[in-house]
């Protein structure tokens, strides 16, 4: 039991810190292109730097897609704070993963149940 | 209004505390940001961002220091994420501003409840009930201060989930993270150790804040001048307080974590006057 749970917490601990880097890099690049384009430095409440989707998974999906087709400040932010806000799901949907390959079915259970509603509490419009 | 090199400082200072506290950076950047002239609806929503950099930034360290509980994080989650819907649903139908009274009573016996125990630095041989035991909340990590491995068992898992409704019904009534309610029941009810509580706080947080996004998101409230510079300071804060808790005693842990009570007690003793005058 002892190294299942150390095997958890590796896969759990390294996807995180990947996609946290993966998100500060590209909120950096974007936040530098972004000054570099001759902004100011200001905070700038303009709705074309609003974040505004139906849902989260929309808003990922579509973030990706502009991104991939046109990597702007706009859209490199956007991906960068989409990966960030996918992180703390990813752990759900690891956590439900490593426990039913570990047969651990009392904890399959309980992180269904979290992974479920929080994937409802996010298709919600 | 601010600028972006100001937010970068302060999310740092949050995400650094948080990292430590167990808190998700929420309670400190909202008041800072509308002091700074960022219009309530855009600190709240941006923030929402705070509290998920500090979660992931801090998670994906501790979590590899096994400083985390998955189990029990896990486990909690289900009371959390129950009270949290409760709680927005009873926000929609009566008003919060005595809310804030009845939370600032609930911290308030929690900073007398975390006063008397910090004198203990590892509360160790905690008797295990059935519930805790079937559940499997235990756990071990090497603490870095006192230079050992530290087992420990958790106790009382069920008042510890009725417990964390009431974490989660004040993050759904009040739009908070609730981390300082989740540390305190942790601790007092569960017995988990200092760090094992901030850390496990740390991991809950961030699934409980993703949980209300969508609101957020719909709103068009996110605004990337301010989220970008948010989650840049606010995760390389809270790696950056990664690498300090475990070399921490458990008293200072306790400690900070007293301070940053009395000034979320007063602030919600704040916030409930304001809303009645």
């Amino acid at each position: 039991m002892r190294s299942n749970n150390v095997a958890l917490e590796s896969i759990i601990g390294y996807s995180l810190l990947i996609c946290v880097m993966l998100a500060l890099f590209l909120e950096i690049v974007g936040l530098m292109l972004y000054i570099s384009a001759g902004n100011s430095l200001s905070i700038s409440l303009d709705q074309k730097l609003s974040v505004q989707e139906e849902n989260f998974f929309t808003y990922t999906l579509r973030t990706i897609s502009s991104a991939i087709r046109s990597p702007s400040y706009v859209n490199l932010m956007s991906l960068g704070i989409a990966i960030l806000m996918f992180t703390p799901y990813l752990r759900a949907v690891f956590s439900v993963a490593y426990f039913i390959l570990a047969k651990n079915y009392k904890y399959t259970l309980i992180t269904s149940f979290v992974l479920v509603v929080i994937t409802i509490s996010l298709m919600v419009q | 209004m601010t600028n972006i090199l100001t937010i970068l400082l302060a999310s740092s200072f949050a995400g650094f505390l948080g990292a430590i506290t167990g808190l998700g950076g929420g309670s400190i950047m909202v008041p800072f940001l509308v002091a700074t002239g960022i219009p309530v609806k855009y600190a709240i929503a941006n923030s929402m961002i705070t509290i998920i950099a500090t979660s992931s930034g801090s998670a994906s360290a501790y979590v590899r220091e096994r400083l985390t509980n998955i189990k029990a994080a896990m486990y909690l989650e289900i009371f959390t994420i129950t009270g949290a819907i409760i709680g927005a649903y009873i926000a929609l139908l009566a008003p919060s501003k005595y809310l804030y009274f009845f939370f600032a009573a609930f911290l308030s016996s929690s900073f007398y409840g975390i006063r008397r125990e910090i004198g203990k630095e590892i509360q160790e041989n905690v008797a295990q009930d059935g519930i805790s035991q079937w559940l499997e909340l235990e756990g071990s990590y090497f603490d870095e201060a006192i230079d050992r491995e530290v087992r420990y068992k958790m106790t009382n898992a069920l008042w510890g989930g009725l417990g964390m409704v009431i974490a989660g019904l004040a993050a759904g009534m009040l739009g908070i993270g609730a981390g300082a309610f989740k540390v305190a029941i942790h601790e007092l009810i569960l017995k988990m150790p200092s760090k094992v509580s901030s850390s496990t706080s740390n991991f809950i947080i961030g699934m409980t804040a993703l949980a209300g996004s969508s609101v957020f998101i719909a709103s068009g409230f996110i605004n990337l001048t301010l989220a970008a510079p948010m989650a840049i300071g606010t995760t390389i804060g809270s790696l950056m307080g990664t690498r300090v808790l475990n070399k921490l005693s458990n008293k200072t842990v306790r400690l900070l974590f007293t301070i940053v009570l009395a000034y979320l007690i007063v602030q919600m003793i704040y916030k409930g006057v304001v809303s009645i005058a």
